[in-house]
């Protein structure tokens, strides 16, 4: 309930405020959002088989964001796209944690 | 009141994450749509541009002519007047079909280079079934065969044409003959001096016959188009004699 109030307002302040961020860091965002996600599912992933911490989740939030901009960063100096790297290993294990909601969440039903 | 310091801290979070992705998004779209006004923008003005010279070449085609029919008057009423200015007259029209100002038309010779589709082609590396070499070494062949006027793709091949790669295509009198669609090469002469000299083995390249397929026939009226340009000479001058 908390996270999706939380995102409307995002996505709010997202369109009304319009902050200048340089276009060059387009790409990093986008990884940085990738990461993100990830963190989310895991926390939703979490919360449903109620073992979510909190401190777990805030760290991997902003570390995974901010280790996916290094990657890019990184990958973008050496001429290597390792930002590959980042969307697969985050790409896999939001699946990976959407089977596992899946699973939990069926779970639930069936036992009910 | 641990539940609620983490409840608080996944709504921050998720702000976070809606703020991100809502400017990614508005940012992505501001860039397609600069890159569509650009692309729309710069193009059709070089289309234009390119409309409008190809028209006022057409006119100028057009003034071009009408002043040579004047021409043309104005040398045949003073070529009338006496058997002098008669000579004078003929020779400066001889000259005209030298330097290739007149139109001309007589029996000849026509070449036709037809490329053969990739698979098939040796030059097909860098998609270049023709080089200027070819056609170099073809009017050669023609000019020593006696032929008095040759044009390519109907440009007039004159005494100071020059044949030559040119990016994606070859210039002949800053007029662009592309290297890989026909060509055909018309020669004015004796029809079968000129037949037997490019019939004569190795009077067509080996590649250009590798990579096109070469036909020529015998014709009884063939048109050769003049130069349009007018010669000037800035550093060649006659030595006068005293």
């Amino acid at each position: 309930m908390v996270a999706f109030v939380g995102l409307l307002i995002g996505v709010i302040l997202g369109v009304v405020w319009n902050i200048d961020i340089p276009v060059k860091f387009s790409p990093y965002i986008s990884v940085a959002i990738f990461a993100c996600i990830d963190s989310v599912f895991g926390a939703i992933r979490g919360s449903i088989s109620q073992n979510f911490r909190a401190d777990i989740f805030i760290s991997g939030f902003f570390g995974n964001a901010a280790l996916a901009v290094a990657m890019v960063y990184l990958g973008d100096k050496l001429g290597i796209p390792i930002y590959l790297a980042a969307v697969i290993v985050f790409g896999g294990r939001i699946f990976n944690n959407f089977a596992i909601i899946r699973r939990l969440l069926l779970d639930k039903t069936k036992s009910h | 009141m641990k539940n609620f310091k983490s409840q608080i801290s996944i709504g921050l979070i998720c702000i976070l994450l809606g703020f991100m992705i809502t400017y990614q998004f508005k940012m992505i779209d501001k860039q397609n749509s600069a890159a569509a006004v650009d692309s729309n923008a710069t193009t059709p003005e070089i289309i234009i541009e390119n409309e409008q010279l190809k028209t006022s070449k057409i006119d100028m085609q057009k003034k071009i002519d009408e002043l040579d029919v004047k021409t043309k008057e104005y040398e045949n009423a003073a070529g009338g007047r006496d058997t002098a200015s008669e000579l004078l007259n003929k020779e400066l029209e001889e000259t005209r079909i030298l330097t290739g100002e007149t139109e001309v038309q007589g029996p000849g010779l026509i070449i036709y280079i037809e490329p053969k589709s990739d698979v098939f082609g040796s030059r097909a590396t860098n998609n270049q079934s023709i080089y200027d070499s070819d056609l170099v070494h073809i009017v050669n062949e023609l000019n020593s065969a006696g032929s008095e006027a040759i044009s390519i793709n109907d440009i007039r091949y004159t005494s100071r044409s020059g044949i030559r790669n040119a990016g994606n295509a070859i210039l002949m009198n800053d007029e662009k003959i592309s290297y890989n669609s026909r060509v055909v090469i018309k020669a004015i002469g004796e029809n079968d001096i000129l037949y037997g000299a490019i019939d004569f083995s190795g009077a067509i390249p080996p590649d250009l016959i590798d990579s096109c397929k070469v036909t020529f026939e015998k014709s009884d009226k063939i048109t050769v188009p003049k130069y349009n340009k007018t010669y000037k000479f800035e550093y060649a001058k006659p030595i006068v004699e005293k």
